[in-house]
């Protein structure tokens, strides 16, 4: 199958005083269509700053990113925010929810971004989805964490992007609501055709994802495909 | 713990450093209110004994006691009863007089001697030169002595006189250069000098000394001078120390003595001032316990002018303390909107210390040893600055004006250092209060709080708005209703104006933030389809104000209110005192011109115009009349009370200073009006109507002249009806106390010089000559003319209106205004800069993720400015509105400072559009400042960080 995201000998240094940290060292992974990739590794194993790069939020020192068809390693920050804007979608750990804006309203904001029709039933779908239906009016701090994340969730989703990049999003929660979470991320991709990439320590998160690639010291160590064993 | 907090004071350096500066700016507020207060005290002080100095011709700082020595009652004298008679009670008298003056009243004066100095005297003798055989060329002469001589004197003949007697056995002598030319005495004479005229005739004297005159002086001209007599041209000059000895201890012969004492008023103790009166007041009543009250001449300063001083000094401070009290309030909520801003930068850590385990005074002791060190570091420095600052204010010659003017005299008093520490320990309690609040939440709660404190909060803020709303009304209707006015029959400010400025701001800011957030989200409700993500989420986080918004926006509601309130009452201040002058001196002088006939002439008094083609004079003529009358052909006859001007329009025109804003149209309309029409009239609204409702068009007879009868009058038509004109008051103070009512006629001189051109006038002119040129001039010119003519009641406008500048009253409202618009903008703009600084700073991971979701750098920065745009600018806006409205509402109360007689012009609000101009520079500059410092701070977030700087 087609990749439709690539990394190919892609390298990222830090400065720290005189010295220079190698975070990332010739790492080559490619995502397909439609698939659930993890990204594993322990803290400082670059993971992180993988899916920046991946997700346009960072850039390589060398190497080159594909991205739905074309090398986007060099493109201006304002092509690469257009992206962003239509093509990718992020949930963080931190949920960072727009405070002021209720869970309707957080959803909308994204279909505002990407300068979409404020399509209400587009919006309550994706809240039905995640399982929020009885709660679109409230305000953020008026919902749990997990409630607060499956929001990021549905905004991440609303507009129709082609990937979702994930930062450990069941990091903060209990294994109860993590399973909850990443069994949504499985439904999203059934129903809305998504690509996900996410990165997490929780095995048990590993076990349900369709490849899982193990970073340590910034390089690939392993690949692993599940869907060969399913 | 001091460690802990000295590392949080610079991982918080922005916040801490504008919190320093906001406790700076209210320490060294009330730091200056005494020591400014007690400079313009000071000053207004030496500026009324100045013009006392120049009024009496005498210093403000002298002491004079001049009396016969006989006079003393027998009680005087340390010795108790003493003989009057006796030859020593003298002796005894000066002496204890002496040490009295010198132990307990000079001292008390608290003025750094200039000089002193004592004189003794004979009663008047004769004297004549030894060796006339014509022993009837006898001359009246005072023997006269004074210890400080050579400082009030130089010899221009001669030498000094001996301090003994000289070889020859005689006393050395000087003499003046009037008593020279009036006894004909010169160098080298030697006198006999008897009591009486036949002792000397008689070859008889009554002392057995002869004095020899070795010098001839003048005066040294100062204004202080040591030797004070008035030279009548009969005094001989003996040294003190041998006058002492020989005239007076062994013969008895002095008679009267003179103290002397001139201090320096201007270095004058103003802490002293009550010893000061009664120093004063037991001097007069030892005169009277001496017996020589009546017979006594003395000369003391003025302690009419000294008792007035607290009553100036009262008015100052009242003054001082209610335009400083919004600003103090102000300063106050800044402290505690920044310690809020702090603790709510802190909250999650303070919580998290609270559970953990540490006790709430353990967190509170954290800020105050932040807080204190700022507070103490206040309370060294403000002092200090306050000289600076005060010094900087003394040169204000009007609101936001400096001069260059002589220093003010700045004295750093106790008052100023207690003011520091009350307003270190206010600033100290107004921060700590936030923590404390916060102090006692823990982690769990503190998330919990969020959901009641916003419907709680709205209650309140409510309950609060709805609360200032009514007592602003309340006490301004007292105020304006029933109690007339903003001071007390004791001089003291109304509490109620107090509380209507307190009221009435925070009213106005907190309907702000209780209607506008309702505003907003009516709009958003209305236009939320077609706004885009920048916009929206602009809208959306104003519309739901949390607490640090809230702040800000009462914060800036309030300083900009304040500042433009300063700004009027200073200007409404400023202006109203500066047309009444201008009003009542709208030349340089005015002044009456009395005619006399030549002595012995029967001829009529000649009045020609003396002042025509005069160099370096610009002048018109005001003619008076001679008890002018006006009435209509059938109504009432007016003669009484009428201020009658007969005017030449241009050159009226061209002399008078005139504020055009006070009558419907210019100056220059109702003097063309009277030129074109040199027949018709002006008269005042009191006039018209006495005379029966008098209209424009109507015909009045004018006789400018009871003198003249027949057709000696002008048949007028009236060209204008006004209710002011320069100088003219409608109401005039009766001899019986009471008002009555003044009224107006002006007609062209021309007009009247048809009928007489020798009428009684008054010349108005502009000029740098000086009032004695001008009297000469008049005098000479009057000569020329076959007359003799003389200035009287000179009005110096051009003095008043300078003394008028000077007024240290309106210096220290001037000083304290500009201060505290100063200090206001100043809070204002570090408020609004940090707030933007925290605002984004505090938003970097919701920044970051906004760029993560696809918003572009200038979508941000479109929506900060938005941000700025519905906070802060339409905060500024309803500032400016509050602040005009409410100097609209209480510039009118200032009226009541006004004592002038029924006040003309009409006391006006006034506001300078400069102002707003120069408050709007600022804004624009703290908005440009603003968008450089989010645009620089925008760019420096990069969205990975950002992200997770907000997972960790």
């Amino acid at each position: 199958m087609n990749a439709i995201i690539k990394g190919v000998d892609i390298c990222r240094q830090f400065p720290s005083g005189n010295k220079k940290i190698q975070v990332l060292n010739n790492v080559n992974v490619d995502f397909e269509e439609k698939t659930l990739t993890v990204l594993k590794g322990r803290s400082g194993s670059g993971k992180t700053t993988l899916m920046n790069i991946l997700g346009t939020l960072d850039r390589p020192t060398s190497g080159r990113v594909f991205a739905f068809g074309e090398d986007i390693t060099d493109l201006s920050e304002g092509k690469l925010d257009e992206i962003r804007k239509n093509n990718v979608s992020f949930v963080f750990q931190s949920v960072a929810l727009m405070g002021t804006m209720s869970a309707y309203e957080n959803v909308e904001f994204m279909l505002r971004i990407a300068k979409k029709p404020m399509d209400k039933e587009r919006i309550l779908h994706c809240l039905d989805l995640v399982g929020l239906s009885n709660r679109v009016y409230h305000m953020p701090y008026q919902l749990s964490g997990g409630e607060q994340q499956r929001v990021a969730i549905a905004r991440a989703i609303v507009h129709r992007p082609k990937v979702i990049f994930a930062d450990e999003p069941t990091a903060q929660l209990d294994s109860e609501t993590s399973k909850v979470i990443m069994n949504m991320f499985h439904r999203i991709i059934e129903e809305e055709g998504v690509t996900v990439i996410m990165t997490t320590h929780d095995q048990n998160m590993m076990e349900l994802a369709d490849k899982v690639y193990t970073l340590d010291d910034g390089k690939i160590v392993s690949y692993v495909d599940n869907r060969e064993g399913r | 713990m001091l460690r802990f907090a000295i590392k949080k004071i610079f991982n918080n350096k922005a916040l801490m450093l504008s919190l320093f500066a906001g406790i700076l700016v209210a320490i060294l507020i009330s730091c200056t209110i005494p020591v400014y207060s007690a400079g313009i005290s000071h000053r207004m002080l030496v500026t009324q004994l100045e013009n006392y100095q120049n009024e009496n011709k005498v210093s403000p700082g002298a002491v004079i006691i001049s009396c016969s020595l006989a006079a003393f009652k027998q009680e005087t004298g340390e010795g108790g009863v003493v003989d009057k008679f006796d030859s020593s009670a003298n002796i005894l008298n000066f002496n204890y007089c002496t040490d009295y003056l010198n132990a307990s009243l000079f001292p008390e004066l608290y003025m750094p001697e200039i000089v002193k100095s004592t004189s003794l005297s004979t009663t008047t003798m004769f004297a004549g030169d030894k060796r006339d055989t014509n022993k009837s060329n006898l001359n009246e002469v005072v023997l006269c002595s004074n210890d400080k001589l050579t400082e009030g004197i130089e010899i221009i003949d001669g030498r000094l006189p001996s301090g003994t007697l000289n070889d020859k056995g005689f006393v050395e002598v000087i003499i003046s250069k009037a008593t020279q030319s009036n006894t004909k005495f010169s160098v080298g004479n030697v006198l006999e000098v008897g009591m009486l005229k036949e002792d000397i005739l008689e070859e008889y004297t009554d002392t057995d000394l002869s004095f020899e005159i070795v010098g001839i002086f003048d005066y040294v001209s100062s204004a202080v001078n040591p030797i004070i007599t008035n030279d009548s041209g009969n005094e001989i000059y003996v040294d003190y120390g041998l006058f002492f000895n020989e005239l007076f201890v062994k013969k008895n012969l002095a008679s009267k003595a003179t103290w002397y004492f001139a201090g320096d008023y201007t270095k004058y103790n103003l802490d002293k001032i009550k010893n000061t009166i009664n120093a004063l007041d037991n001097l007069n009543n030892n005169l009277v316990v001496w017996g020589i009250a009546e017979s006594a001449a003395t000369v003391t300063p003025p302690i009419d002018q000294y008792q007035s001083y607290f009553d100036n000094v009262r008015a100052i401070n009242v003054l001082l303390a209610l335009f400083y009290t919004p600003i103090l309030i102000l300063v106050v909520f800044f402290i505690f909107m920044l310690s809020k801003f702090v603790v709510e930068n802190d909250k999650n850590e303070i919580a998290m210390l609270n559970s953990r385990g540490a006790a709430r005074k353990q967190i509170v002791l954290l800020y105050l040893l932040q807080g204190g060190l700022a507070v103490v570091a206040g309370i060294l420095i403000s002092p200090l600055l306050s000289l600076i600052l005060c010094r900087f204010l003394g040169a204000s010659s009007g609101f936001l004006e400096f001069a260059q003017r002589a220093p003010m005299k700045i004295v750093l008093s106790s008052s100023a250092y207690l003011f520091c520490f009350f307003a270190g320990v206010l600033t100290i309690l107004t921060m700590l209060l936030p923590v404390y609040n916060a102090a006692k939440i823990e982690i769990v709660q503190h998330k919990r709080n969020r959901v009641k404190s916003s419907v709680l909060g709205t209650v309140l803020l409510g309950v609060l708005t709805f609360v200032c709303a009514g007592v602003s009304a309340y006490s301004y209707y007292v105020l304006v209703m029933q109690q007339g006015g903003l001071f007390t029959a004791g001089g003291s400010i109304q509490p109620l104006a107090y509380v209507f400025l307190i009221s009435f701001f925070a009213f106005v800011a907190l309907f702000f933030v209780l209607l506008y957030p309702l505003f907003l989200k009516l709009i958003l409700l209305i236009t939320k389809k077609k706004l885009s993500a920048s916009i929206y989420s602009a809208f959306s986080r104003i519309s739901r104000m949390e607490i640090r918004e809230k702040f800000i926006a009462i914060f800036l509601t309030l300083t900009v209110a304040i500042g433009v309130f300063s700004s009027i009452s200073a200007r409404t201040l400023n202006g109203n005192i500066q047309s009444s002058i201008r009003y009542q001196y709208p030349c340089d002088i005015i002044t009456d011109v009395k005619y006399y006939a030549p002595v012995g002439s029967q001829n009529q008094v000649l009045r020609p115009y003396l002042f025509e083609d005069v160099e370096g004079v610009e002048s018109t003529k005001v003619t008076l009349g001679n008890e002018p009358s006006v009435n209509t052909r059938f109504g009432k006859r007016l003669n009484y009370n009428l201020t009658f001007m007969g005017i030449t329009p241009d050159e009226f025109s061209s002399i008078v200073e005139w504020d055009d804003t006070i009558l419907p149209q210019p100056l220059s309309y109702y003097l063309d009006l009277i030129k074109n029409q040199p027949e018709g009239c002006i008269i005042s609204e009191n006039t018209a109507k006495v005379l029966g409702n008098v209209e424009v068009g109507d015909t009045v007879l004018i006789r400018p002249d009871a003198a003249l009868r027949g057709m000696s009058v002008i048949n007028s038509p009236v060209l204008a009806i006004v209710e002011a004109w320069p100088t003219y008051y409608a109401d005039v103070e009766a001899v019986s106390g009471e008002n009555e009512s003044n009224f107006l006629v002006v007609v062209n001189n021309s007009a009247i010089e048809k009928i007489s051109d020798n009428l009684p006038h008054q010349v108005w002119m502009n000029t740098d000559k000086s009032i004695a040129e001008l009297k000469r001039l008049t005098i000479e010119r009057g000569a020329q003319n076959g007359t003799s003519a003389r200035l009287e009641n000179v009005i110096n406008g051009k003095r008043e209106v300078y003394l008028g500048e000077i007024n240290p009253v309106r210096q220290a409202v001037n000083g304290s205004l500009s201060l505290g618009f100063i200090a206001v903008m100043l809070i204002c703009a570090i408020g609004f800069i940090i707030y933007w600084m925290i605002s984004i700073k505090s938003r970097t991971l919701q920044i970051g993720t906004m760029r993560a979701l696809g918003m572009s750098f200038k979508n941000i920065f479109s929506m900060i400015m938005c941000e700025e745009c519905l906070l802060c600018v339409s905060s500024i806006v309803l500032g400016v509105g509050a602040g005009i409205l409410s100097g609209v509402l209480f510039a009118p109360l200032l009226q009541s400072a006004f004592t002038q007689m029924g006040q003309m012009p009409p006391y006006r609000i006034m506001f300078q559009f400069t102002d707003l101009i120069k408050l709007a520079i600022i804004i624009i500059v703290l908005l440009a400042v603003s968008v450089v410092a989010a645009s620089i701070m925008l760019k420096r977030i990069k969205a990975a960080s950002a992200i997770k700087l907000g997972e960790e």
